[in-house]
């Protein structure tokens, strides 16, 4: 794993990609991730920005420890990232797409079948 | 663990010291980078903190014990990986034999672990190795020795790249609270993302004693193609994806640390730096 | 493992280290040792006939004086190499017990060995030389009576100077070792004779300025108390110095 793909601190990248594993259905509500060392061993990184991923996880109850044993994926884990992302998304990334639009003089309604259609075909 | 004083050291009277009134300390369960220039001087430190070279000023003590007394207590507590060393013309099992029991933390079990990341096996005899597999083979009994202190000078050198991905795998999977890592390297891009305290040293003293963390958090390092950002920062180089650059951290958002661009702003403009990391403690004691 | 100066389980794995490090080295050179004066003894059966215990004394003293000056010469020679002297310097033992283990080498190891040396060259004389007298030198120093062992004789005595004369040469040879690392040997050889020049030159010109016109001699190191007092304490004094110098060793050469 590469980690200057984007401008992110890599302890949320390393965060990010356990996420889109359990989005995608790879790793499942329940499921042992592994320890610090291990994954710290695996991306190459200092144990301590591992530490720092699973800590932010676990606030954020993606993910949590059970002494003794590891680390797990929480129960609700995919609505939760879901929730995390789509605020992440309302309050950042969109601001450029809306800035976009308005640039380009496209209405809500254009865009709402736009989407309507896009859906669809999903 | 280490405390350097005030340390000076020149190689004799008549030429100009090589680290001038130096003092740094070096705490616990930290993976430190020592870097700079070659004939900055990194070997020298590793050197005069191991206890090989005697400080024309100042001392460096290891745990309260001055390290140029060369007490076994000391000793036992810390192993240097060279950057050239040799080893006996013995079978690699011979070489445990001959030198574990001066280690008293020594595991057998740690050893066959770390051979197994390196894909090696103790059956082998070490007059038949290349340099490569000879650095490997060291490494893995350097860190079942378990000592708290691991030096490393250029220890990615002469490795090929699973060698080097290898090692990055070894220090990330044996770093520990009780102990410590330096590794004095030139070549930062192999040891980017492993460390949590960068050291730089230029022209004879310490330009730079920082964690990653303070370092990010002050720092923003970015890859743009934003021409004004160019403009403004503090360094900029070229690479992939548009332009290197590093600007101050203005808000509370991360990026990786890129130690090569931090490298050349340390040594292109190390007022500016001190500036940067002044400014900011002092507005944070305010 | 207790004690920072010296503990004796260290010290034991210090020399097993030392010997596994070392094997091929130490094999040679015993073997060389042994063998070598073996040829020598062998050679003179056929340059001279009439090769006698007392020539192969002269032969013995010079290869004494030779090989242990030159093994006593290589003592610290690993520590002339970057590599050889961080393995050295880093291996948890004490200073001393490394010393202890390299004077050890030096010096008994090396008596050992030469004695063994000189029994088999000398077993090869009286077994292949006719008649070579006197007969075995364990025969001749243990029972003849002029020359017995125990014997305060005067050609007793004059043995004793040699031997004495023998652990002083050794023991500067040794101190050569950690001073220089490179050529010890020839270096040590030069500095002796340097030494040696100037206090001869120094005593020559103090007699000229003081007594211009009488003649004298020169003493000739067999006053008793200097071959037994004076030289070995001496030696003592220099494998001391030996030892101080190499606590301070470094990476580095500063001399």
């Amino acid at each position: 794993m590469t980690f200057n793909d984007n401008n992110k601190a890599i302890y949320l990248q390393i965060a990010d990609k356990l996420c889109d594993d359990v989005m995608l259905g790879a790793t499942k509500s329940g499921d042992r991730i592994p320890s610090v060392r291990e994954y710290a061993a695996h991306l190459e990184v200092n144990a301590n920005t591992v530490m720092r991923s699973y800590e932010y996880l676990e606030r954020n109850g993606i993910i949590f420890n059970r002494r003794g044993i590891g680390f797990f994926i929480a129960e609700n884990a995919r609505e939760t990232i879901l929730a995390i992302r789509r605020e992440s998304f309302f309050n950042e990334e969109i601001h450029y797409f809306l800035r976009q639009l308005m640039t380009l003089g496209i209405s809500p309604d254009e865009l709402k079948t736009i989407y309507s259609n896009y859906l669809n075909r999903k | 663990m280490i405390k350097i004083d005030h340390l000076t050291f020149s190689y004799t009277r008549k030429h100009e010291p090589v680290l001038s009134d130096i003092s740094l300390s070096i705490a616990k369960g930290g993976v430190y980078g020592l870097l700079g220039k070659n004939g900055a001087g990194k070997s020298t430190l590793l050197y005069l903190i191991a206890g090989l070279l005697t400080p024309r000023q100042g001392k460096v003590l290891f745990n309260g014990t001055d390290t140029v007394l060369h007490l076994p207590s000391t000793l036992n507590d810390m192993f240097l990986i060279p950057e050239t060393f040799s080893l006996p013309a013995t079978s690699f099992e011979s070489y445990i034999k001959a030198n574990s029991p001066f280690y008293p933390r020594f595991s057998s079990e740690d050893m066959r672990r770390h051979l197994d990341i390196f894909g090696m096996s103790t059956d082998l005899n070490l007059s038949e190795l290349s340099l490569g597999q000879k650095k490997k083979a060291f490494m893995c009994f350097a860190l079942a020795c378990n000592t708290s202190l691991l030096l490393m000078d250029e220890p990615t050198n002469g490795l090929d790249i699973p060698g080097k991905s290898a090692f990055r795998k070894f220090i990330a999977s044996n770093m520990s609270d009780e102990r410590s890592i330096i590794i004095s390297t030139h070549q930062v891009r192999d040891i980017d993302h492993i460390l949590d305290h960068v050291i730089m040293i230029s022209d004879n003293g310490v330009i730079l004693d920082r964690t990653v963390y303070d370092i990010t958090s002050r720092l923003s390092f970015l890859t743009t193609t934003d021409k004004t950002l160019i403009e403004t920062a503090l360094y900029a180089q070229p690479a992939v994806g548009g332009t290197s650059i590093i600007i101050p951290n203005d808000n509370d958002d991360e990026s990786p640390l890129n130690l090569e661009t931090l490298f050349e702003l340390a040594l292109s403009s190390p007022d500016t730096l001190s500036d940067i990391f002044n400014h900011k403690d002092n507005n944070h004691e305010l | 493992m207790n004690s920072d100066t010296f503990c004796l389980s260290r010290f034991r794995h210090l020399a097993v280290k030392d010997i596994i490090d070392n094997k091929k080295k130490y094999l040679l050179s015993a073997a060389t040792l042994i063998c070598v004066p073996a040829i020598i003894t062998i050679s003179n059966l056929f340059l001279n006939q009439r090769y006698t215990f007392y020539d192969e004394v002269v032969v013995f003293t010079m290869i004494l004086f030779v090989c242990g000056s030159i093994w006593a010469s290589v003592s610290f020679s690993d520590l002339g190499k970057a590599s050889g002297c961080i393995e050295l310097m880093m291996t948890p033992a004490s200073m001393l017990e490394k010393y202890i283990l390299r004077w050890i080498i030096a010096i008994p190891l090396f008596l050992f060995f030469f004695v063994i040396s000189a029994l088999v060259a000398d077993w090869l004389r009286v077994e292949l030389i006719p008649d070579s007298t006197p007969g075995h030198f364990v025969d001749v120093f243990l029972y003849e009576e002029n020359h017995h062992l125990l014997s305060a004789s005067k050609y007793n005595f004059f043995h004793l100077c040699i031997v004495s004369m023998f652990f002083l040469i050794q023991s500067l040879f040794f101190l050569g070792s950690i001073l220089w690392k490179k050529l010890s040997a020839v270096k040590t050889f030069l500095a002796l004779l340097i030494l040696y020049a100037i206090y001869f030159g120094s005593g020559v010109l103090i007699m000229k300025i003081f007594m211009p016109t009488g003649t004298y001699t020169v003493h000739n190191f067999t006053d008793s108390a200097i071959v037994f007092v004076i030289i070995p304490l001496f030696v003592l004094f220099i494998y001391y110095i030996a030892y101080v110098r190499f606590k301070e060793s470094e990476i580095i050469n500063r001399w």
